[in-house]
Parts: structure tokens; C-alpha cells; sequence
């Protein structure tokens, strides 16, 4: 029963997300809804983002951080960013989070004292510092700053890249594409060597054995064994 | 009232903050990445509304983020094999009961 709750659970959770970000791009297409799409997205975004750090189900929160990262692709395309938005859904949503959900299952252990949480009165220092201090201190700053205040996004198309009445005008993955291949050409192969080196260093990690443990165990095993002869 | 830059950045820093209050009141070592994961995209909305608002012709804040992502997912390979071998040798992902080097 209830591991088909959790799958049900889940199955909401994504069909939910799919739901939003397409209607909420629907309206924004249609012209009037830009605002609208960006306080449902954003406020869907704050509350999946808070479950996922206060959720006791690891699991849970793993599938509510991909529910995060489905909603701040919206954001990306709100934002003109449309291949963004596309790699955000392919390697954070898909790739990152599904190596999380399997490290989470992998190193499942019923006596780690991991899962539970710190006291109250941490939490709520915490939450001091950093909700209120450190939020207050951003928000400060960032209504302290005028910047540019005829800025007006030249690059969109009026009410966002999806729309349906107008066709698309503005087509970034080409841009992207272009800047890679020519101005971005050096910080693009010191991306791909961090990669490789990423993708041997995991490999080389994971598969060494540390066997402290084992090791004395051994060393004891032999001494006993010499006693014994 | 339309949509400005500001609002973007409010939102990026509401993101940011829960990111951190997350590594810091996670005991889980995989929850603190996640925690990670979720700062990483508060900044990335901050580099693509810069993009937009600002700078609308170059595109660079979209092709920071671009690295923004490539880095954050060498980090998650590396930083969980790293948690892998921690499981291995202590039974145990809660970060306070790593303490080998302090003892």
C-alpha cells in the first residue's frame, strides 16, 4: 500500500509541474499573462524549493528538486532563454537529480543518524541568519542598485518567446552555438577537459576500495593464526 | 505592473538563501548537495535576467549558465563518488560523524 502511495505521490508531483509550466506558458502566449506566469511559477519554485530542504523523505525531496528544476526552466523562457531552458530540464532535472535519488537509495542505511534532523534551536538560528539577515542584506542591495532604468529586454519578443500569434523571432541556441564555437572557444574546451577529468576522477573514486578495516582485521587473523602454529 | 529586472533578482536571492539555509541545517551529505543544486539555480536566474535586461544583444549571462551547469554536474559525479566511499568505509552519510581528521 504504501509504496503505492509514494508512486502516486510522485506521479502528482511530476504531472503537476508539466501542467504548470505549459499552462503558465499558454497564458504568457496569449499575451496578458505574463505576470501572472511568473508569480505561479515563482511561487511554486519558493515552496518545492523549501519542501526539498525541509521534507523529512530523502527520496521525497529528490523528486521535488526535479519538480524545482522544471519550474526554473519556465523562469528560463520567461527570460527569453530558450535552448537554456531546454539543457536545464535535460541535465539538472534528468541527469543530476536522478544521480542524487540513486546515491540517496545507494547509501540507505536504517541506523545512519543522518536522517535526523538537527535540534530546533539550530534550525531557528539559522533561519535567522540566513532568512532574515542575509535575505534582508540581498534585497537591500538589490533595490539599492538602479540599473539601467530604461532597460527594456530589446532582445524578446513582447510577451515572451512561446508565442503563439506571432512567430518566433528570436532563436538563441544558434547565437549560443556561435558564441561557442568562436568567442567562448577556450573557456568551452576547459569545460569539456573539466568533464573528462569529472567524469575519470568519479570513475577512479568510486571504484577504489579503502579496506582500513578489513586490512587489521587481516593483520590480526595472521597473528593469530602464527600464534596458533 | 510589468515584470522587471528586480523581480528576478528578488527571486534569485530567495532561492539563494534557502539554498544555504539548507547546507546548513542538512545532516545528510546528499541533502547538502541538493541544498547546492538549489543555490546554483538562484544564481543562474540572476546571470540569464542580467542577460536579458541588460546586455540583450551578447547572450553572455545565458553562456555562463551554460557553464554554470557543466560545472555543478562534474561536481555532483565527483562530490558523490566522494560519498560513496564515505558510506563505504563509515557505514554513515551524516557529516557529523565524518570526523576522522579531527580526532
Amino acid at each position: 500500500m504504501l509504496k503505492d502511495k509514494s508512486f502516486l505521490t510522485i506521479l502528482t508531483v511530476f504531472l503537476g509541474a508539466v501542467l504548470v509550466v505549459l499552462g503558465s506558458l499558454i497564458f504568457s502566449s496569449l499575451g496578458y499573462g505574463k505576470e501572472f506566469s511568473f508569480y505561479l511559477l515563482s511561487t511554486l519554485i519558493v515552496i518545492s524549493a523549501v519542501a526539498v530542504v525541509t521534507v523529512s523523505n530523502l527520496v521525497y525531496s529528490g523528486f521535488l528538486l526535479v519538480l524545482t528544476f522544471v519550474l526554473v526552466s519556465g523562469i528560463y523562457m520567461l527570460l527569453n532563454a530558450d535552448f537554456l531552458a531546454a539543457a536545464q530540464i535535460l541535465i539538472n532535472g534528468g541527469a543530476v537529480t536522478i544521480m542524487l535519488i540513486f546515491a540517496i537509495w545507494l547509501t540507505n542505511n536504517k541506523n545512519d543518524t543522518a536522517n535526523i534532523p538537527y535540534s530546533g534551536y539550530y534550525r531557528y538560528t539559522a533561519f535567522v541568519f540566513v532568512g532574515l539577515g542575509l535575505f534582508l542584506v540581498l534585497v537591500l542591495r538589490i533595490t539599492g542598485i538602479n540599473f539601467n532604468p530604461t532597460g527594456t529586454p530589446v532582445l524578446s519578443v513582447s510577451p515572451g518567446i512561446w508565442n503563439i500569434l506571432e512567430p518566433i523571432k528570436v532563436n538563441t541556441t544558434e547565437k549560443i552555438g556561435q558564441l561557442f564555437f568562436n568567442e567562448y572557444l577556450v573557456p568551452f574546451e576547459l569545460a569539456s577537459i573539466l568533464l573528462l577529468m569529472a567524469l575519470i576522477g568519479a570513475i577512479v573514486l568510486a571504484l577504489r576500495e579503502y579496506k582500513f578495516e578489513n586490512k587489521e582485521e587481516n593483520l590480526k587473523n595472521k597473528e593469530e593464526e602464527k600464534v596458533l602454529k | 505592473m510589468s515584470i522587471t529586472l528586480y523581480h528576478y533578482l528578488i527571486l534569485a536571492a530567495i532561492l539563494f538563501c534557502i539554498g544555504i539555509y539548507g547546507i546548513l541545517t542538512s545532516k545528510h551529505a546528499v541533502r547538502v548537495l541538493m541544498s547546492i543544486e538549489i543555490a546554483f539555480a538562484g544564481v543562474s536566474i540572476n546571470l540569464v535576467a542580467f542577460s536579458n535586461y541588460i546586455t540583450p544583444g551578447t547572450l553572455a549571462g545565458q553562456i555562463f549558465t551554460l557553464f554554470i551547469m557543466t560545472v555543478s554536474a562534474a561536481e555532483a559525479g565527483v562530490a558523490l563518488a566522494i560519498i560513496f566511499n564515505i558510506y563505504k568505509n563509515f557505514r554513515t552519510v551524516d557529516i557529523d560523524k565524518i570526523d576522522l581528521m579531527k580526532r
